[in-house]
């Protein structure tokens, strides 16, 4: 190893933290416009200095000379010699990239080109000022060791000589050795020169580079450097300040230098006791602490050293990899500590003292874990910073202005997150830039102020780390969108007319899609939206776009703190035992093998789970990793224990993983995939059990690729269609409808949407009182209802040892059910009702399905019939005296549009029926209506879109409003909190004939009160 | 330069690697099946917190797969970043052995040989039935043979295994 390779490293990283640090300084410059900060610019200029002084250390002329310049136009701009500029600002820019890319490439730095960034800079201060003029202050005597030395010089700036002068600062020559005082003492340039400027100012370096042929050679002999070193220290303390022998300083005669220059060199002397004297007082206590870059520190000029009085934080660097390797450590521990815990716990009662260290064990391990992790953590403001940067550069390009602002860079996340952050957030940044904001023109026709704004935005909530990047441009346009996609086949054209305006947005997230309209310098570069969703997932993140079109865009994306210990279910199968991160986890399903041939299905030989109103698509885990039987049936319907069923999503994709057992969750440490397994797709890493077995890791995207993913599209598509026609959104009059048997020839269907479970059970468990058929099922009575006491069919013939099925309707008062016999099928299909040739009460009327003429019967008319107890038709408010009350009906299905009317006008309503939402603000203008009953899921408008317009309207404001809807079924009442607060006055499920009636009446009798009091 | 060479049976082949290599030998305990893995693979386990993915050898050279491997044993290798320190003071060459724990499964152990650098032989061009890339060089002791194995590249097979 040799002196160079020592100090080599240190040396670019702490350049490259300086610049780091200049970067954005030269940018908060160029915004402060006129009022040049003289701080900043001092920051900037002692960094470039630095770089600098210790490029000289390894003879490096290439950064030498740069940054040589850049220093001088950075002393100029200081004295005001220069005025601040934008080309300027472009100059010092152009001129920290080529710093940065030599320092990148430190071996090949001489031979890059800097001679027109330098030219640049050149011409700017020529043009502005006259270079500066230097002096030579001190002659190099002739190197101790290496003879033959050509004497040199130090060539100071003359203002530079008059500034030292003024602040009453010595100078001193300083020569150091740097194997006999760096090396030997585990020192590095940077140590060196940070000490220096504790204590005074590091002026120039200078290394004899002609002294020794090649960098060969100077690493054999022992190599010598010149510092010019200002200071207030008197000559005798330079040596103990500086760490170094006496004789390595050099006096330098200040006066007799300015003197050559015969100007003012007296009255720097005289000023000299007092200057002195003051910043001997500034610097008590400041002795020795390091510089860190980036401290801000106010440094006047007059002063010429301004040391922070801040005391940095004492601190070490580590490597990355000891660091990781703690990190496994501290994962190890945790789970020894579980183990022992588990081991010892039984021994706890008998054990006095036990349990107490067993607690004080437990919790030093979790602190010192949370601890380590700790130190992974590293703040945003990594990755925000280079942002200024990228936008100004972008911005001025495309000829926009654009302002960024960034909150939130403190928060800490794991630096491999931070690292993952990185490419994801270049380019939702580059795309507000490019895509976002409007240019100023267009933006001052559009009322915006010219500048626009991109807000970078990153705060702690849940545990989890928020991130949104919002900017105030054009938006996104959903319809624009949604036309792409469908363009492109990503989407049918069907599918895209029944989204809403939100997940036609979204689809900019599908792989393939790209906004950009033609490739561009900025985005569009392949990599789209879909890449950043993989990204942030592959984090174990979410990402979502929300979008106002003509106001902006936000993209917020939810990160966790670290990704070295996750929360994974334990599943099992095939025997084996399988983690799944939590955060791909959905929900999670079973299916009780009597369900199992209702809810599975096959569409095109492939599985698919039908789970509320969509069709999701199912991977065997078993058959996946190959661990079923050879020859094992592949069916799935064919078993007779429940069906356990993971719901996951990985980039905008749902399906369904079969998995044996679902074991429990575990926190759980991430190891990596040893590389022999790197191949294989569907796992992303290890993991040591609490019971010290080695388990896998299941990689959703993995398996999603693995699976074929455009098959699962496509299914994902269809279900998505099944799924909208069953809401009857798109194709108006196909339904969902389950056609069963009754163990008679005739054929039954009901609306799938209505039935909220399907139970097997045997007939024996039916009890009778009196005449009334009940059977006690989950703590309750149900009323069974069967179909032959009702209605004109064949009794079949029934026997205790029979199994029969009950089908449960939703959204029912009193628990009840209808018996039947199987299950035939599902089917879609149009429902033509023939409401003549079969009529009678509780029958809808017949329709033929599957080329058999099926009966539908009225499920809640049939209730009403088997219970009349339980029921009372509200009658519409009003007598004979008043006018019928009008309700307007929007329904897009023709069945239910058919039978909701029906029930309204048997209840003495006047009804108005639209097909679709559009068609029933039409009517909304054209006539007077008391009421509306909307659905929601309809096309051209949905329930949403008219209920937000009726709102708006204030003619309409007061009107009562209802949403008949399958929505919000079972529990999820956030559909209709959410419907409450859209603005409807009640919201009920489709054909409840009694409850819809109820809830109208109710709602016409407050508004009436309403209207009376007013 | 005097090497010493742990030597290991594998059904009928004498086969030996560098004893710096050897990080231990050891009973299989509890392997971790890796399900649709290619053959080699048999496995992973838990060495002390550490995770070895376990390879079986016979699949490696072309035989068939071990077949009762609860009465085999694993030998254990070090990692790249083990043998650092015997690559820089040249006692052993660099050899591109990655830093995950690897486990051979074999029959059983044999002697440790100690051989002189001159005494390990080419390969003859058939060495029973294990392709020649995968053999460093053959050792003769007495009327046995040692086959030196290549452990760089069995490893770098097992990599590319599964394509």
């Amino acid at each position: 190893m040799t002196d160079f390779d020592e100090l080599l490293p240190a040396f670019v990283e702490e350049s490259q933290q300086h610049l780091q640090v200049i970067e954005p300084d030269l940018l908060a410059l160029e915004k402060s416009g006129e009022n040049v900060d003289p701080d900043t610019v001092n920051r900037i200029f002692r960094g470039v200095h630095s770089i600098k002084g210790a490029s000289g250390f390894f003879g490096f002329q290439n950064i030498g000379r740069l940054s040589h310049v850049m220093e001088n136009s950075l002393s100029l701009l200081r004295d005001n010699k220069i005025p601040l500029t934008t080309p300027l600002i472009d100059a010092l820019l152009s001129g920290v990239d080529a710093l940065k890319s030599m320092l990148e490439d430190i071996s090949g730095s001489e031979s890059f080109d800097i001679d027109s960034e330098i030219a640049f800079l050149k011409g700017l201060i020529d043009e502005n000022a006259e270079a500066p003029k230097t002096v030579a202050v001190y002659k190099k005597p002739a190197d101790h060791q290496t003879t033959g030395t050509v004497p040199a010089q130090f060539h100071v700036p003359r203002s530079e000589i008059r500034r030292l002068v003024e602040a009453g600062q010595n100078l001193y020559a300083v020569k150091i050795y740097l194997n006999e005082d760096l090396r030997k003492r585990g020192r590095t340039p940077y140590d060196f020169i940070n000490n220096m400027e504790t204590t005074g100012e590091f002026i120039d370096s200078f290394l004899d580079v002609e002294s020794v042929s090649g960098l060969s050679d100077c690493l054999e002999n022992e190599l010598a450097f010149d510092f010019l070193f200002a200071t207030d220290l008197t000559p005798g303390t330079i040596p103990h300040a500086l760490d170094l022998p006496g004789d390595r300083v050099t006096v330098i005669d200040l006066g007799a230098v300015e003197g050559k220059e015969g100007k003012e060199g007296t009255e720097g002397q005289r000023d000299r006791g007092t200057e002195g004297q003051r910043d001997r007082g500034t610097k008590a206590g400041n002795e020795g602490a390091s510089e860190v870059p980036g401290k801000k520190e106010p440094e006047g000029r007059g002063r010429g050293r301004g040391r922070g009085h801040v005391q940095a934080e004492e601190k070490i660097r580590v490597g990355v990899n000891f660091l990781n390797e703690l990190v496994n450590l501290a994962g190890e521990l945790v789970l020894g500590r579980n183990q022992l815990l588990q081991a010892a716990l039984p021994l706890v009662k008998s054990t006095p003292g036990l349990n107490p260290v067993l607690q004080h064990i437990s919790r030093v391990t979790t602190e010192m874990q949370e601890k380590i992790m700790q130190m992974r953590m590293q703040p945003l403001a990594i990755v925000f910073d280079k942002f200024q940067r990228v936008v100004r550069d972008l911005a001025k390009k495309h000829y926009k202005e654009i302002r960024l602002v960034a909150s939130g860079g403190d928060v800490e996340l794991d630096k491999t997150i931070i690292e993952g952050l990185s490419d994801p957030l270049t380019h939702l940044v580059r795309n507000a830039v490019d895509h976002g904001i409007e240019s100023p023109g267009d933006r001052e026709k559009a009322g915006k102020p010219r500048y626009g704004t991109i807000t970078l935005k990153a705060f702690h909530q849940g545990g989890q780390v928020h991130l949104t990047i919002v900017d105030d441009g054009r938006g996104v346009d959903p319809d624009f969108v949604a036309g792409k996609a469908v363009e492109k086949g990503i989407i049918s054209r069907e599918a895209a007319a029944g989204m809403s305006a939100k997940d036609r947005t979204r689809l900019i997230f599908r792989p393939g899609f790209s906004t950009a309209k033609e490739i561009t310098d900025l985005s569009g570069r392949g990599v789209g939206m879909d890449v950043v969703l993989t990204n942030i997932e592959g984090m174990g993140g979410t990402a979502d776009l929300e979008s106002a079109p003509g106001q902006g865009s936000t993209v917020t994306l939810v990160l966790p703190l670290t990704l070295a210990i996750v929360s994974g279910l334990m599943i099992e199968s095939g025997g084996q035992f399988f983690i799944l991160p939590e955060v791909d986890i959905d929900e999670l399903v079973r299916v009780k093998p009597d369900e199992i041939g209702e809810r599975i299905d096959a569409v095109r030989n492939a599985w698919v789970l039908r789970l509320r109103d969509v069709l999701l698509p199912l991977v065997d885990l078993n058959r996946l990793l190959g661990l079923t039987e050879p020859g094992a049936g592949t069916d799935l319907t064919d078993r007779d224990d429940p069906l356990r069923i993971i719901v996951v999503k990985q980039g905008g994709i749902r399906f369904g993983l079969v998995v044996d057992r679902i074991v429990n969750t575990e926190e759980i440490v991430v190891k990596p995939l040893p590389r022999y397994l790197k191949r294989m797709a569907c796992f992303s890493g290890v993991s040591i059990l609490g019971n010290g077995k080695v388990s896998l890791i299941l990689d959703v995207a993995g398996i999603v690729k693995k699976t074929a993913i455009r098959r699962l599209e496509t299914i994902d598509e269809e279900a998505e269609r099944a799924g909208e026609q069953e809401e009857g959104a798109v194709a108006a009059e196909v339904q969902t409808l389950l056609i069963f048997d009754n163990d008679t020839p005739e054929r039954f269907a009901l609306p799938l949407e209505l039935i909220s479970r399907i139970e097997k059970v045997s007939a024996s468990r039916i009890e009778r009182i009196k005449d009334k058929q009940f059977l006690q099922y989950q703590g309750e009575k149900l009323r069974l209802v069967f179909l032959e006491d009702h209605l004109p069919v064949t009794r079949p013939e029934r026997s205790p040892d029979d199994t029969i099925g009950l089908i449960v309707p939703k959204g029912m008062a009193h628990p009840m059910g209808i018996v039947f016999k199987e299950v035939i099928n599902t089917a879609m299909a149009a429902v033509e009702l023939d409401t003549a040739s079969i009529m009678a009460p509780g029958l809808f009327g017949a329709a033929v399905i599957d080329d058999r003429i099926t009966l539908l019967p009225d499920m809640y008319r049939l209730f009403e019939m088997a219970a009349p107890e339980w029921y009372r038709t509200e009658q519409a408010p009003g007598g004979v005296e008043k006018k019928a009350p009008r309700i307007l009906l929007a329904e897009d299905t023709p069945f239910f549009r058919m039978v909701e009317k029906d029930y309204l006008a048997s209840a003495g309503y006047e009804v108005l029926a639209a097909e679709n939402g559009r068609q029933a603000l039409q009517i909304l203008e054209e006539e007077p209506v008391d009421a509306v009953i909307l659905d929601i899921v309809m096309p051209k408008m949905t329930g949403w879109e008219v209920i937000a317009a009726i709102r708006s309207d204030p003619r309409l404001e007061k009107l009562p409003v209802m949403a008949v809807t399958s929505l919000g079924n079972e529990g999820d009442l956030s559909v209709v909190e959410k419907g409450y607060e859209a603005g409807f006055d009640e919201w009920e499920l489709k054909l409840n004939k009694t409850r819809l009636l109820e809830k109208l009446a109710g709602m016409l009798r407050s508004a009436g009160a309403k209207g009376e009091s007013s | 330069m005097t090497r010493q060479i742990a030597t290991f049976h594998l059904g009928e082949t004498l086969m030996g690697i560098d004893i710096l290599m050897v990080k231990e030998i050891n009973r299989q305990v509890n392997i971790s099946p890796i399900p649709d893995a290619p053959p080699q693979l048999r496995g992973l386990m838990n060495l002390r917190g550490r995770v070895v993915t376990v390879i079986d050898l016979n699949v490696c050279l072309n035989r068939s797969p071990t077949g009762n491997i609860d009465a085999a044993r694993l030998l254990i290798l070090k990692t790249r970043e083990d043998i650092q320190d015997f690559v820089a003071d040249g006692q052993l060459e660099d050899m591109a052995v990655g830093e995950d724990i690897v486990g051979f499964v074999i029959d059983r152990m044999d002697d440790v040989a100690t051989v002189e650098e001159d005494e390990i032989l080419p390969p003859p061009p058939n060495v029973a039935d294990i392709g020649e890339d995968l053999i460093r060089g053959v050792i003769k002791r007495g009327n046995r043979l040692i086959i030196l194995l290549d452990v760089a590249a069995v490893l770098e097979d097992v990599m590319a295994a599964g394509k």
